[in-house]
């Protein structure tokens, strides 16, 4: 019989994220009433799991002592028996209540994101005057856009199941069900044309709608910078892979990461375009990236270095039928 | 007296508490005891007696004045003639000269095996004897020594604008930090003990001994000695000298400095240890940078503010300092001229003395733009930012001045006592406006103020290198200057980088030759500033200062593929114009291929070359397909601070017009002269109610011309002559988009991008119901036309072009007919 274990201390982690970019134009947004609360009551959440946590330390303090004391003898006495058994349902009961705790906090962060998300969607628009209108077409410089992409990767909620739970899909590595269907505004891969010369790309896009009688998406490319409208293509459904819309804990749920040496399509570091790559390693933690290897034959190995892409733009590769016939 | 092993009293504390317990102690001996011991100096005055001083007899108890002097056997009587009838204020204050003389001969005679030093010993000495009955002892005037400040700028100044030079744009927190530290270095350099000219000369082999001689004499007498001795006029080492004293002893200070703190860092409180072990080898290293400069602005002596600077051009070819490790500070002779010895009446001045040093130095801080501290002293002397006149030449110019209300204080502003009065400047908003703009900057750099949730994040006006600047200040990138030279054998990292920087190159120019890039990489005539980030090269410039043509050519740029849209590039580019200037190169010169326009021209560059064609042609080669582009530097601009001094600019605009308008709000019933009887047909500008007190001034010139102002005012002969150029506008082939309005079923989205739809038939409309009454309005709306068809199509497109032909088409007809002028004039 293994010894009870646990994990670390629970810490107010990302609960509000502050940053520190200075705001431009003296305008600085106010945090609304509702958002305030909902910090508040997210702070004695957090702050209750702790006392969760701590009452059950005891527990399993105890049952640790009993093993230790079991060891020395010879025979395990029913005595120890009973006295473990008892021991450990009240663990068990604590836990329970403790991941309780962890769900309600959880589900508040995700109320507080929302309500921000909302918020900032309110706020981008309304465009600001007719002169930055006519000037940028109201597009976030490229520089911006990136950021916003690692962004999103951070944000990126991770999937917690019951144990034994499988993986859904869109989580992590596992890729989505055939009839999954994207909805709108969601960000996915799309391999389009994007200049008539061109080899197709994978590129990043922003889905608008779906016609489901041709099984055809019409997408945006994220990156609006020089043109008025948003750039558009109509790409089948086979030409469309979602982001995952859950990241894996390599911890609990590491069959949902992609293997070393697996071919992926990955996102270019600092670009919007999904490259063939090759997992050079996995990521260790959940903030961690993957570190990938980009076909590239003006590498002498054919490879790029290992470059970081956060999971959130791994995909599962797909081979299209052009590439096939070739 | 207490005296450490080489016979100099330590310039700690306990010593000098000894030498004030002992003058306690003489001053409380009996009167006649007191001018026993100042006689001594004092020559007999009996007849013809050439005793030179009181001698005490052999062996007395009690003390007369008719004793007897052991040297000359006339009574002590005739040796204290002159003070005989001194008050006993006088007295003790005579007294306290001769103990000091006392000091000052214990101190010559322990000064054995250096002559020279003793020299300047017996010189004061000699001084003090020579003026110890003064009511005042006067400032040590001596030809060969000369008067502090030695030199101009003196190091204080030299250190503000430094702080002000380097630090002014960072925010509060790091400023206050490095301001700090400045402080700091003040305050160890006026305690710091200079080293002896002959141990000087065995640890740095390329001074000039006879200047630091010089100087070290100079120290003794107005620095070292006066700490323990009262009645000489003690000046601050950094008050009293300049560069050339600064440069000899630099780097034997930050030497022994950084032991000392080393050593002594078990001691230190917490956050003073990372403080100075973490951040003030920083500051040394850029320091030394500026000190062994030829061109750093710091040693300017009308140096203003971190914008103000005009880098004299340096002697051709003299200071191109190859790379930081490779000598760049220990190198070369720095102009050490004769010591510019400043117009006297210096000496009366009141120098702060060490313990006002340490004075709390309390800032209002709104000083992290462009405000001038003085390290020196406690208070600060209110900014103020002009903002005409003087602010046409410079665009950052924020000054400290001195305040409107007197002080009792004594001005200690360092700025004002090593530069004399600083020059008037006019006044526009005076004290209320700096007010205004101290209060702004106090929000803007308030990190707390300006927390907002994430929207900081998404915030667009963020500028480019915003991000860049911030890993900079973190230590996450960093920038090396790398050459490759034959005369000296570069560091293995730098040769190591080289090759990076030439692996990187040949990635992200795959259409140079690997060969090319390779041969211009390590050539030695060309530099590179390499962006390096984790010890990798991960971007650079490669380029070749031409310095006698002051100009310098851009061969290569390029940033890792996985590191683009970071900010580097523009930051890299920035600091290689702040290189440039500080080299006098203030002409950046380019081959852009069609990829590298766009760069370029966002880093300011245009393909307009300023540069006289005699200065580069023949000296940089041309290349086939690509583009000369020129960067034509301005030495007054801190490139890598352009965009935050901007952003505070403009936010300090914005509120001045905020708080402008609150002043004046005032709403204006709304114009009824249209809407009367026989109402007027046109109303200037100017007469609106209102416009003139929001301080909205007519442009002086009527951009019209004389006929155009006649023709204006009969609308029946306007209406013709624009009847006749619409009707030629509409016969031109090229005319036919813009007949009619649009339609949305042709053009997706047209109204909700296109606010002020205008087309011909609709410009005919107006005419016929005589909507044109003056050129203005008709221009306007032909305006419209072409602007609406460019803003909704994309550039390159046919409308687009058609538009921009169209347009021409127009002004050439209006030309023609004398009917054009620039509305926007």
């Amino acid at each position: 019989m293994s010894k009870a274990k646990r994990g670390g201390k629970v810490s107010a982690h990302s609960s509000h994220q502050s940053f520190s970019r200075g705001g431009g134009g003296g305008a600085s947004v106010e945090i609304s009433p509702t958002i305030t609360n909902m910090l508040e009551e997210l702070k004695q959440l957090v702050k209750k799991t702790q006392e969760e946590r701590t009452k059950g330390e005891s527990t399993i303090l105890t049952i640790n002592k009993t093993h230790d004391k079991m060891k020395q003898e010879v025979r395990i006495s029913p005595y120890f028996k009973q006295k473990l058994v008892g021991l450990y349902t009240n663990a068990l009961a604590d836990a329970k209540n403790e991941v309780g705790m962890l769900d309600q906090a959880l589900n508040k962060l995700a109320e507080i994101k929302q309500e921000v998300g909302e918020k900032k969607a309110r706020s981008t628009a309304i465009p600001r005057n007719i002169e930055d209108v006519t000037k940028r077409t109201g597009t976030m410089r490229r520089g911006m856009l990136m950021t916003v992409l690692q962004q999103y990767a951070l944000e990126q909620p991770v999937w917690r199941g019951k144990p034994g739970e499988n993986p859904p899909p869109l989580c992590g590595c596992t890729p989505a069900e055939d009839k999954y269907k994207c909805q709108p505004e969601d960000q996915v891969a799309a391999r389009v044309n994007t200049d008539t010369n061109e080899d197709e790309q994978w590129i990043l896009a922003v889905v608008v709608s779906y016609n489901s009688h041709y099984h055809r998406y019409i997408v945006d490319d994220i990156d609006e910078e020089g043109h008025i409208e948003k750039k558009q293509y109509q790409v089948s459904k086979r030409r469309v892979i979602p982001l995952p819309t859950w990241k894996a804990d390599p911890s609990t749920t590491p069959q949902a990461l992609f293997k070393p040496g697996q071919k992926v399509l990955a996102l270019y570091p600092q670009t919007t375009c999904f490259y063939p790559a090759v997992i050079h390693e996995q990521p260790k933690t959940v903030e961690a990236e993957y570190s990938v290897l980009f076909e590239d034959n003006t590498y002498f190995e054919g490879y790029s270095p290992p470059l970081d892409v956060p999971q959130r733009y791994v995909l599962p590769m797909r081979e299209t039928r052009r590439r096939q016939a070739q | 007296m207490a005296s450490s092993s080489k016979g100099l009293p330590r310039r700690g504390g306990s010593a000098l508490q000894k030498i004030a317990q002992k003058k306690e102690h003489v001053k409380q001996l009996p009167r006649v005891k007191k001018i026993e011991r100042i006689s001594m100096y004092l020559s007999c005055q009996y007849g013809a007696c050439s005793c030179q001083g009181w001698r005490p007899p052999a062996s007395q108890e009690t003390l007369r004045l008719s004793d007897t002097c052991r040297s000359c056997r006339h009574p002590l009587e005739n040796h204290c003639i002159p003070i005989k009838e001194q008050s006993d204020e006088q007295l003790d204050r005579i007294l306290m000269v001769v103990f000091d003389m006392d000091n000052i001969s214990l101190q010559a005679r322990s000064e054995r095996e250096d002559i020279d030093l003793r020299k300047n010993y017996n010189l004061l000495f000699h001084f003090l004897k020579k003026n110890m009955l003064q009511p005042r002892i006067p400032p040590l005037v001596h030809d060969k020594i000369g008067t502090p400040p030695f030199e101009r700028p003196t190091i204080t100044k030299a250190i503000t604008n430094f702080v002000a030079y380097k630090f002014n744009n960072l925010p509060q927190a790091e400023w206050q930090m490095m301001y700090d530290l400045a402080k700091m270095f003040l305050y160890c350099f006026n305690h710091w003990k200079l080293e002896t000219p002959t141990n000087h000369a065995h640890s740095s082999a390329t001074d000039d001994h006879k200047v630091y001689k010089e100087n070290y004499t100079r120290w003794i007498c107005f620095c070292h000695v006066p700490v323990f001795c009262e009645s000489l006029q003690k000046f601050d080492t950094t008050h009293a000298f300049g560069r050339t004293l600064l440069s000899s002893v630099f780097l034997v200070l930050r030497r022994q400095l950084m032991e000392r703190f080393t050593s002594e860092q078990e001691k230190m409180i917490p956050e003073k240890r990372n403080l100075i072990l973490n951040h003030f080898p920083r500051f040394l290293n850029i320091l030394e940078a500026e000190i062994f400069s030829t061109s750093s602005p710091i040693w300017r002596e009308d140096f203003t503010t971190g914008g103000d600077v005009v880098a004299a051009p340096s002697p051709a070819g003299s200071s191109f300092a190859p790379s930081p490790s490779s000598a760049a500070g220990l190198a070369g002779p720095l102009s050490v001229g004769p010591a510019s010895v400043g117009p006297g009446s210096v000496g009366t001045r009141d120098y702060p003395n060490p313990s006002s040093f340490r004075a709390s130095y309390v800032i209002p801080s709104p000083a992290s733009v462009n405000v001038m501290p003085s390290p020196g002293q406690a208070h600060f002397t209110s900014p103020q930012i002009s903002m005409s006149g003087e602010a046409a030449d410079s665009p950052f110019h924020i000054s400290p001045h001195q305040s409107k209300g007197g002080r009792s204080q004594p001005n200690y502003d360092t700025s004002s006592l090593d530069v004399g009065p600083m020059p008037k400047r006019p006044k526009i908003e005076g004290q209320d406006s700096f007010q205004v703009a101290s209060d702004i900057l106090q929000t803007v750099t308030d990190p707390r103020a300006m927390l907002g949730p994430e929207t900081g994040f998404f915030d667009e006006q963020v500028s480019r290198d915003h991000t860049a600047k911030h890993e900079e200040r973190n230590g996450i990138i960093c920038f090396q200057l790398l050459h490759n030279s034959i005369k000296v054998k570069p560091h293995d990292d730098h040769l190591i980088w080289l090759l990076e920087l030439k692996q990187m190159f040949s990635r992200q120019l795959p259409r140079m030759p690997v060969d090319y890039i390779t041969r211009i990489v390590f050539d030695t005539k060309h530099y590179s500033l390499a962006l390096m980030k984790e010890k990798r090269v991960i971007g650079g410039i490669c380029f070749r200062p031409f310095v006698q043509q002051s100009f310098a050519e851009i061969v290569f740029c390029a940033v890792a593929a996985n590191e683009h849209l970071k900010g580097y590039g523009t930051h890299m580019m920035n600091n290689l114009k702040d290189y440039c200037i500080r080299h006098s190169l203030l002409h950046l010169l380019t081959y852009a291929d069609s990829t590298a326009i766009g760069y370029f021209k966002k880093q300011g560059f245009s393909k307009d070359i300023k540069l006289p064609r005699p200065h580069f042609v023949g000296y940089i080669k041309s290349y086939e397909g690509a583009l000369l582009m020129e960067c034509e530097l301005n030495p007054k601009i801190p490139y890598t601070h352009l965009s935050d001094i901007i952003k505070k600019q403009k936010t300090i605009v914005h509120q001045l017009i905020e708080r402008k308008q609150a002043e004046i709000r005032k709403v204006h019933p709304g114009l009824s002269c249209f809407r009367e009887r026989g109402g007027a047909k046109r109303l200037e500008l100017k007469d609106i109610p209102g416009i003139l007190e929001t301080g909205w001034k007519p442009s002086g010139e009527d951009p019209r011309t004389s006929y155009q102002i006649e023709l204006e005012s009969d609308i029946e002969r306007l209406g013709e002559a624009l009847s006749n150029v619409l009707t030629e506008l509409k016969d031109h082939p090229i005319s036919r988009p813009f007949h009619d309005p649009v339609n949305e079923a042709q053009a997706p989205n047209y109204y909700s991008i296109i606010k002020f739809p205008m087309d011909l038939n609709t410009v005919s409309e107006r005419l016929a119901s005589r909507y044109y009454n003056c050129l203005r309005l008709f221009i306007s709306d032909m305006k419209w036309i072409f602007n609406n068809c460019r803003l909704y199509n994309e550039k390159g497109t046919e409308l687009y072009k058609m538009a921009n032909q169209f347009e021409k088409f127009f002004i050439n007809k209006m030309k023609s007919s004398g009917l054009w002028y620039d509305i926007n004039a």
